[in-house]
């Protein structure tokens, strides 16, 4: 029922962008990606299973990462995403968006 | 563009793969809760609580739901698991799925049947050649008006085609009597058919000398020829008279009447003036030509039809078919039936909304029952669109079963209908499923469906959760949808009735046609038609002997009690009339000689049907041939002549003849 991210996670339209940053910084399996947010966040942007994977799927099918499987630390197999050349440039684009939306929230803010 | 192009077939990709993809999923989360509880334990953490693993539990679920929404084509999926599920709650209860597809199929059935009819005979253009310039000038004319119209029409092709009658078919097996119609030369290429085999009839082939030929219909060379491939050329023998097969026509090919199975070319002869003038009157269809319309058609007949009574050889009514016009000819064809079948159509219209409204209210009742289950699923998380469009799906699959069942039955109740339907009928032999039919089906279940599902897929969803929940019971939505129930059933009564008291209607209607007394006695009377050619009552006395013999020979039999003779059996509408001249009433130009419908029998016909004698005598052996000439006359002829005198010992003769 609920689809709104519960107070304490990320909001909705940067999860993509997220992603495709932290595996624009190397190839890694869900488990790994949710912890590097975590890590490099200070422990601020926490994602949970019930979005993380859905949005690694969007991104399949937007054909901005693609997976594959390989052996994990535990010696399970697991599914690596990587980024694509379309997904590097989905991720410059949605970067300057968001940028672009941060300094008008920015310009708000400080006005008189 | 190509962006998503290559979206849509990864989607596609993903949707044909998505049992696998769902593993591949829960490995990949079994995977990520591994390394998250290694983790947890490397931390210290090692008992999760019950709590948490809920929530764990919560998320795993949510994260699977969505993902397969990436997958593609969910909706489609959700209509097969619809579809389903529908089906296994039909299996569960068949006794209710039974009732609700039976009641449907049949009001879908007559649908179907009735408007197959009611789509060839008015909707269908007629299988001609260009079909809405084919018109029929009303009223009927003998065919020295037919040359007449002809020479002098600028808008229309007029041809004469006469409605049929019968001809002995001799030399080709037993002989039999076959039906065919008389037609002018042109009459193939006005009506816009064409012949399968052979050819149609030439110009002039309508005078005497060249009209010895005839066309066959594709049934009659099968049943009597047995389609055999040298029929054309090959003379066969009509009522003594030889001529030679030029054509066969198309399958199915029946003008005017469907029991019409050869054509002849009428034989117009200008120098035999009683037939040129006074023989069959039949009615002339005509093709408008290239440019011009019905209304120029229609004031150019009636300027032709207003002097056209003065110029027969003998005085006619004063504005004899004057009043003629031009129609169209699939409208003349449907005639009489329209209104029959307009009143068909609402009746089978009428079963189906009660059918519907029956299966409304089955289907509310199980609404209602049905509570607990529906708050579940909303409380699982379906929104209350897809639970709406679960409950539709539901009567959807009822409907289209019913759709199904409903056409195949209405095929069967085709042909019966074709069988009992008189052949007089034009078009009935076309009478079939077409496309046009099937739509009309397919459109018909998908709208049974919807207005019978919605009233208790609505009920669903004005559900309140827990109050559902917890009793399995609503209150303030219950007294309307009970309301709305009574007014279902209430409504499905008054329908019910209008149908029972319409059906009663007609059925006393034709009650009283066969119980109306004709003035004779027909019970137990056996008629034999003998029909021998009109060569052979050439010799006159020849003739009566033999007739007087074949009544000699009948009385003989078993147990014949009396035997007569008539040119025709009462009420069969096939009695010659003729123009008369009647004492008292001596002619005008207004009121020339009466048409009078005469009718020849032999002396024992009276007895034999038991009709009345009010006054005189009827005929005896004395009225022979050499006798007086007598006639009898009925009351009804006596009180329009002679109303206040006793009619016997008035005369009456033949217009033209004297004594």
């Amino acid at each position: 029922m609920g689809r709104k991210a519960p107070a304490g996670e990320l909001l909705p339209g940067t999860l993509d962008l997220l992603l495709l940053r932290v595996l624009a910084a190397g190839s890694m399996h869900g488990y790994g990606i949710a912890q590097r947010l975590k890590q490099v966040s200070e422990n601020v942007l926490q994602i949970g299973e019930s979005s993380l994977y859905p949005a690694l799927q969007r991104l399949l099918v937007n054909g901005w990462v693609k997976a594959e499987w390989g052996a994990s630390e535990n010696n399970r197999r697991a599914r690596y995403y990587t980024l694509t050349a379309a997904g590097r440039k989905q991720l410059a684009a949605e970067r300057e968006e968001f940028t672009h939306m941060v300094s008008a929230i920015q310009k708000v803010l400080e006005m008189r | 563009m190509f962006y998503a192009l290559g979206r849509i077939w990864r989607r596609v990709r993903f949707w044909a793969a998505r049992d696998t993809l769902s593993d591949e999923l829960a490995e990949e989360l079994e995977l990520h809760l591994q390394l998250k509880e290694a983790a947890e334990r490397r931390n210290g953490r090692a008992h999760i609580s019950a709590e948490e693993s809920r929530r764990e539990m919560g998320n795993l679920t949510l994260a699977k739901e969505e993902s397969r929404d990436m997958w593609g084509f969910v909706s489609v999926d959700n209509v097969l698991h619809d579809v389903r599920y529908a089906l296994r709650i039909f299996k569960r209860n068949p006794g209710f799925a039974s009732i609700a597809i039976l009641s449907l199929a049949l009001g879908i059935a007559g649908n179907t049947a009735i408007f197959s009819i009611t789509n060839t005979l008015l909707i269908k253009p007629l299988p001609f050649h260009e079909p809405s310039r084919l018109v029929r000038i009303t009223q009927l004319y003998p065919k020295a008006i037919l040359e007449r119209f002809q020479q002098r029409s600028k808008t229309m092709d007029i041809a004469f085609v006469s409605p049929g009658s019968e001809f002995n078919l001799t030399g080709v097996g037993p002989a039999s009597r076959i039906a065919g119609s008389e037609t002018s030369a042109n009459f193939f290429s006005v009506l816009g058919a064409t012949v399968e085999r052979g050819r149609t009839f030439e110009l002039g082939e309508d005078r005497p000398g060249k009209d010895g030929v005839i066309i066959l219909s594709r049934e009659l060379w099968r049943d009597k020829f047995h389609e055999n491939a040298d029929i054309l050329g090959r003379t066969i023998t009509l009522d003594g008279i030889n001529r030679r097969v030029i054509g066969i026509t198309a399958a199915n090919f029946a003008f005017p009447a469907t029991r019409v199975q050869f054509w002849i070319p009428a034989r117009i002869d200008p120098g035999n003036a009683a037939d040129y003038w006074g023989g069959e009157f039949v009615p002339l269809i005509a093709r408008l030509r290239p440019g011009a319309n019905m209304q120029q058609a229609r004031s150019e007949i009636r300027s032709l039809a207003a002097g056209v009574w003065k110029l027969f050889p003998w005085p006619m009514p004063r504005g004899w078919n004057a009043d003629s016009t031009v129609v169209s000819l699939q409208s003349d064809l449907a005639g009489d039936t329209r209104t029959g079948l307009f009143i068909l159509l609402g009746a089978v219209g009428t079963v189906l909304i009660i059918a519907c409204a029956n299966v409304a209210s089955l289907l509310l009742a199980r609404a209602t029952t049905r509570r607990k289950e529906v708050a579940m699923r909303a409380a699982l998380g379906a929104g209350t669109g897809r639970i709406i469009r679960q409950l539709l799906t539901e009567s959807m699959v009822l409907a289209l079963a019913a759709g199904v069942i409903g056409v195949l039955l209405g095929a069967t109740s085709l042909s019966l209908f074709r069988a009992v339907v008189p052949p007089e009928i034009s078009g009935m032999t076309q009478v079939g499923l077409d496309w046009r039919v099937c739509v009309f089906a397919a459109a018909l279940s998908v709208l049974t469906g919807l207005s019978f599902g919605i009233v208790p897929a609505l009920d669903a969803g004005e559900l309140d959760l827990i109050e559902a929940m917890r009793s399995g019971s609503q209150r303030s939505a219950t007294k309307t949808w009970m309301a709305m129930r009574s007014w279902l059933i209430a409504g499905e009564i008054a329908l019910t009735v209008v149908l029972v008291v319409g059906a009663g209607l007609l059925m006393k209607s034709l009650y009283n046609l066969t119980a109306l007394n004709p003035g004779f006695d027909s019970a137990r009377i056996l008629t034999v038609k003998i029909s021998p050619n009109d060569s052979f009552c050439a010799q006159r006395a020849s003739c009566i002997a033999f007739y007087n013999r074949l009544m000699e020979q009948a009385q003989g039999l078993g147990d014949v009690v009396d035997v007569a003779g008539a040119n025709t059996v009462p009420l069969d509408g096939q009695l010659p009339a003729i123009p008369t001249d009647v004492e008292d009433h001596p002619r005008t130009a207004d009121f020339p000689s009466p048409m009078l419908w005469i009718g020849a029998v032999t002396p024992s016909y009276f007895r034999l049907m038991q009709i009345p004698l009010i006054s005189g005598r009827v005929f005896s052996e004395a009225d022979g041939p050499n006798a007086s000439p007598v006639i009898l006359i009925s009351a009804s002829t006596a009180r329009r002549f002679w109303p206040r005198v006793n009619p016997i010992g008035k005369h009456i003769r033949r217009t033209g003849e004297t004594g």
